[in-house]
């Protein structure tokens, strides 16, 4: 279908950009200030990308730079998800870093560019386009998990994410290459005409890019066995990052994957539905069962977010409608419920530094009740108890997968998520079941962006678990180019 | 203009805000619970007013609040449904409630845990809402549910003791007993209609799309679920236990509301009824058995909440006869006159309670109509119009009941009904006449006082409903218009009712008679004549007394087989089976886990060969495949 060509696609795009451009300005006016104005700059140009996103809702389908970007229902959804990630995150950060020293401009601009990047990748349209913007998204984020320069773990963090991030994306230029070999063309909708029935695709270099292609929004997204950097980068970065990237890079790698697999490549889904599965299973299966065994919970919590990668890919593997539908309402509750887990940590203080250890936590909810109740609810939603957003979300992902033929995969994933009950159950029973060490008075953070940000968090996930047909509704209008 | 979702919203509010920070309210959360339930019931009374100005016939309206879940073609909304039924229950419950939440600041006072009496009792009122208004069975089951956890927390309420702990898992046991043959009942409609929407199953069973038997069946097992909730024969035994709770509980819930929905259920799906004919008739039956025999048991009873709880039993009973036998119209009148009186007994009982020091003994109380005035007075009242005194509320709406039944041609329904209504009487005349008359026998160092202005207002507001409730529905044939029959009968369906001067004045004669002779024994001074009964009655007033042994047969029979199974399957299926397999996954599970994390070695080189090795794998698998 012809599709109206206007630059105003990308005017989400331009308000993140041109916030961090005028934080870039201001700072060089007068170097080095901090302060909250700061945060307050972002959260404006955050919110002024939300509103700009908002009026695509009711808008036709666009593209823009050549079909290289398309503003469609999927992309706004999508980059609701991100910059509400961003948002969040700018909302906790300003406590964080004041209490480090590192409240700089320059760390509000990368997180603005990233979720550029992030928000860009989502509305990508073009292979190219998707190649850019992931460099733009990581590099920014490399730089930002190794903000807190003075920490051994934080640099650690950085590079091991910079040396691997770079690897990957060798394989995703070069899965890129074999696309233009086998089509002729980067363009996402024209690759589906090449593939399609009268097209003259090469489908042996195809099936070859599509599995490179794979390996690098895999790592972005986190799945095993490309997910190994995951862990070291989520403990080291500073809590704030961490909270960014695992709720906006997951949202903007899976819609990323949404866009090339189910619909540039839908011809081809006998060959990837089968390898991807495979890897979904190995990906829930495997995040699961080494989360039992850790200790630390920011490090418990990325083999979490890495598990919940794995139910993401499940409804991707479903490819169809209701698969896309269900892959955004996961995107949308898993945001929420992580970025508030992440939060909670935050919000446990222990002296200048953060309650880490999972022996740290026994007795915290004899002291502070509320926080840790609060905690334990994002943790229920994590491992998708009813009646919590968290529940409906693994709902409709299974739903999906059963409908399009894969009861089995949904039944290996609902056996991971007991397995993953475990670990997230044992630490409530931790914070409510043992004795709060003496002398310990469990101080909590007392930001008040921080609380706003868990209420948000907790608004989400209640609101989805209360009305969840609401927002399936919402998503099922939400397909990529319009349907 | 209509206002249900603030009917709704209004107490849940008030719940939520308890909950989380009633603490910090203390004293003032029963002002903000009161707040709740006077914006909830003044919103019932403005949508009423907006229901009354459309003209009868098209009086139901359907509200979308959202859509809750959407799998495949199953919708299910939560959806509201405003008609003259939920219309009149509405106002009922938040009437009430309101009444008996201002009565709940006096009679709490001083109670450690105030903030949370008022937030349960808020939870409670949204619940019970909830199920009224709802408009598909998923919604109504819900409420149903919710009010069973209320009602739960709030019997245990003084989890302290442990006869209110035991109390509370009795009636939460017992309802649920028959929650799940109502649950079954959904499924069976779900299975014969494929929605769970009220209009659309009613409708479906009015023009004959669901099969006599599975109508029967659905009717059935949906009466299980009302057996259960409104304690009639077998499962009312939680009830009178029940009253364990504080005083405004046993009002609201265990007379007033909750106990009623049995009732509701049952009107609400009346043409469900209509064609399981035989279903009908078991209502009717177990309904009227129920009357009798549980005013038997009050008349034996010496506890003077426990001779409300079973006149409470005994009084749904006469509901779901009229229920059974088509006069929903009536049912409903009686269930609205009977929440004002019943409340009114409670509350007035527990204003006697909290005169005496907590004495509930009815052998301890007597010549207490001097003492509190006031109680006396609205203790009357209600008196009258339980025992069916012309011109009090319960004569109009329990004649309408017999009166449907006698005109029904069921004679030997009448029969028992008559003589459940004469028993009512006696019980009652003889809880007044040893609480109020005769000599003071209360035990030393007590001193009877009048209750606060907070308990008696709210008394006295609902002895003038117990007075006036009957113009309600004031019968044709005394120049009235049957108002109240007339708002419902588009939903209810018309029952056929004849008046029958004979009914009224049998039904009295009987009265009269049973009156007496309470007056006979039970309001001389001394209890010699009471003795003197006993003694002639010898063993059936031991049977009576000890309740039928039913609390024990049913403790032999159902209770200890239970037990012994449930000891099997705890010590031996669960412990070496079940604990075994869940214990060596959780070790498999744990030993994998310490093995497999070795492999994050922290070397970035081995990350590196993670990637490379998943990358070959799938290369290897297109090249495979490919070839």
């Amino acid at each position: 279908m012809p599709v109206v060509q206007h630059w105003t696609v990308l005017l989400p795009e331009l308000a993140l950009v041109g916030g961090a451009i005028f934080l870039l300005l201001i700072d060089a006016a007068k170097p080095s200030q901090r302060g909250p104005h700061l945060a307050f700059i972002t959260l404006v140009a955050v919110v002024t990308s939300g509103v700009l996103a908002f009026f695509q809702w009711s808008h036709p389908t666009t593209s823009a730079l050549g079909g290289m970007v398309v503003g469609d229902k999927f992309g706004v959804f999508a980059r609701f998800i991100i910059l509400g990630a961003g948002f969040l995150a700018t909302l906790t950060a300003p406590a964080y870093l004041h209490r480090r020293g590192l409240d700089r401009a320059e760390f509000y601009a990368l997180l603005l560019l990233s979720t550029a990047g992030m928000t860009l990748l989502a509305v990508s349209s073009d292979l190219v386009m998707v190649f850019i913007t992931i460099e733009l998204l990581s590099l920014a984020l490399y730089v930002m998990a190794g903000f807190e320069r003075g920490r051994l773990e934080s640099q650690e963090a950085s590079m091991k994410y910079f040396l691997l991030g770079a690897f990957a994306s060798a394989f995703l230029l070069y899965g890129i290459a074999f696309v233009f070999g086998g089509t002729g063309t980067t363009n996402l909708l024209r690759i589906r005409a090449e593939t399609s029935l009268g097209g003259v695709a090469d489908f042996r270099l195809v099936g070859l890019a599509v599995a490179l292609l794979a390996v690098g929004l895999g790592f972005k997204a986190a799945m095993v066995p490309f997910h190994m950097w995951t862990p070291d980068a989520y403990q080291g970065a500073p809590t704030p990052v961490t909270a960014f990237m695992a709720g906006g890079t997951k949202a903007a790698a899976f819609a990323a994957l949404l866009r090339v697999l189910v619909l540039s490549v839908p011809e081809l889904r006998w060959d990837w539905q089968g390898p991807l599965a495979a890897l979904t299973v190995l990906t829930v299966v495997f995040a699961s069962i080494i989360a039992v065994s850790q200790t630390d919970v920011k490090r418990m919590l990325a083999y979490s977010s890495i598990s919940h990668a794995g139910f993401v890919a499940i409804a991707v593997v479903a490819a169809s409608r209701s698969g896309i539908a269900a892959a955004l309402v996961y995107l949308l509750v898993y945001t929420a419920m992580t970025i508030g887990a992440f939060g909670c940590v935050m919000l446990f203080r222990d002296g200048d530094g953060e309650r880490v250890h999972l022996a740290k936590y026994s007795g915290l909810g004899v002291r502070r009740p509320a926080a840790a109740a609060l905690f334990a609810f994002f943790l229920f939603s994590l491992a998708g108890i009813p009646p919590t957003g968290g529940f409906w979300a693994k709902w409709y992902v299974f739903f999906a997968a059963i409908r399009s033929h894969h009861a089995w995969l949904a039944i290996v994933a609902v056996g991971a998520s007991v397995i993953a009950a475990f670990f997230y159950v044992r630490v409530a029973v931790v914070m409510f079941m043992q004795e709060p060490p003496e002398g310990d008075e469990m101080e909590l953070d007392s930001s008040v962006g921080l609380k706003i940000a868990l209420a948000l968090c907790l608004l989400v996930v209640v609101a989805v678990g209360v009305a969840p047909g609401f927002f399936l509704h919402l998503a099922e209008k939400a397909l990529p180019f319009g349907g | 203009m209509n206002l249900s979702w603030l009917i709704l919203a209004a107490p849940l509010a008030g719940a939520v805000v308890l909950l989380g920070y009633g603490k910090r309210f203390g004293r003032s959360s029963g002002v903000i619970a009161c707040v709740a339930m006077s914006v909830a019931f003044v919103a019932a009374l403005i949508s009423m007013r907006w229901l009354l100005a459309v003209p009868n016939g098209g009086r139901s309206v359907h509200f979308h609040l959202f859509e809750w879940l959407a799998v495949g073609r199953l919708h299910l909304g939560v959806d509201l449904r405003y008609d003259p039924l939920s219309a009149a229950m509405t106002a009922m419950v938040t009437g009430v409630g309101l009444l008996i939440h201002i009565y709940s600041t006096g009679y709490m006072e001083g109670d450690p845990r105030f903030h949370r009496f008022f937030a349960y009792l808020n939870l409670f009122v949204f619940s019970m809402l909830l199920l009224v208004l709802a408009d598909n069975l998923l919604f109504l089951y819900a409420g149903w549910e919710l009010v069973g956890l209320c009602s739960y927390l709030l019997i245990g309420f003084w989890f302290e003791r442990p006869a209110a702990a035991t109390a509370a898992k009795k009636a939460f046991i017992t309802t649920r007993i028959g929650d799940t043959g109502m649950l079954i009942g959904i499924f069976v409609l779900f299975a014969s209609v494929h929605s769970l929407y009220i209009p659309f199953i009613n409708r479906a069973a009015a023009d004959g799309s669901i099969t006599k038997t599975t109508a029967t069946a659905a009717a059935l097992l949906l009466f299980m679920g009302a057996v259960g909730k409104s304690a009639q024969i077998p499962l009312y035994v939680w009830l009178p236990d029940a009253m364990e709770g504080p005083t405004p509980v046993s009002a609201l819930i265990h007379a007033a509301t909750m106990v009623t929905a049995g009732v509701y259920l049952v009107v609400r799906m009346n043409p469900l009824y209509q064609l399981a004919h035989a279903a009908a008739m078991v209502v009717a039956v177990i309904g009227v058995a129920t009357a009798l025999y549980a005013a038997i048991l009050a008349m034996a009873e010496d506890d003077i909440k426990r001779v409300l709880a079973y006149s409470t039993i005994s009084q749904l009973g006469f509901m779901f006869l009229g229920a059974g036998v088509g006069a929903n119209g009536a049912a409903v009148f009686h269930l609205i006159t009977h929440a004002f009186f019943k409340s009114l007994l409670f509350l007035g009982a527990g204003s006697v309670m909290h005169g005496l020091g907590g004495e509930t003994a009815l052998d301890r109380m007597g010549g207490l109509r001097k003492a509190m005035p006031w109680t006396f007075a609205v203790m009357f009242c209600a008196w009258g119009a339980i025992t069916g005194v012309l011109p009090f509320a319960g004569f109009f709406s329990k004649d309408a009941i017999m009166a449907s039944v006698w005109a029904g041609g069921h004679t030997a329904l009448f029969v028992v009904g008559a003589i459940a209504a004469m028993c009512t009487a006696f019980y009652m005349s003889r809880l007044l006449f040893l609480a109020f008359f005769g000599r003071e026998r209360w035990s030393e160092g007590v001193h009877p006082h009048e209750s606060p202005k907070s308990m008696v207002i709210p008394m006295a507001i609902l002895a003038v409903a117990s007075i006036f409730g009957g113009l309600l529905n004031l019968p044709e044939g005394l120049k009235g218009a049957a108002r109240l029959s007339g708002f419902l009968d588009p939903i209810v369906g018309k029952a056929n009712e004849k008046e029958a001067l004979g009914v009224v004045l049998v039904m009295w004669a009987l009265a009269a008679v049973a009156t007496l002779g309470a007056w006979f024994i039970y309001a001389t001074g001394d209890l010699r004549r009471r003795e003197t009964v006993r003694a002639r009655l010898g063993p059936v007033n031991t049977l009576v007394r000890q309740k039928f042994f039913v609390d024990e047969i049913y403790a032999t029979v159902i209770v200890a087989p239970l037990r012994l199974g449930a000891s099997f399957c705890a010590g031996v299926l669960d412990r070496r089976v079940i604990d075994g397999a869940v214990n060596g996954a959780a070790t498999l599970v744990s030993r994998a886990s310490e093995v497999w994390r070795k492999l994050q070695t922290g070397f970035v080189r081995s990350y590196a060969v993670g990637i490379l090795g998943g990358a070959a794998l799938l290369v290897l698998y297109v090249v495979v495949r490919t070839r």
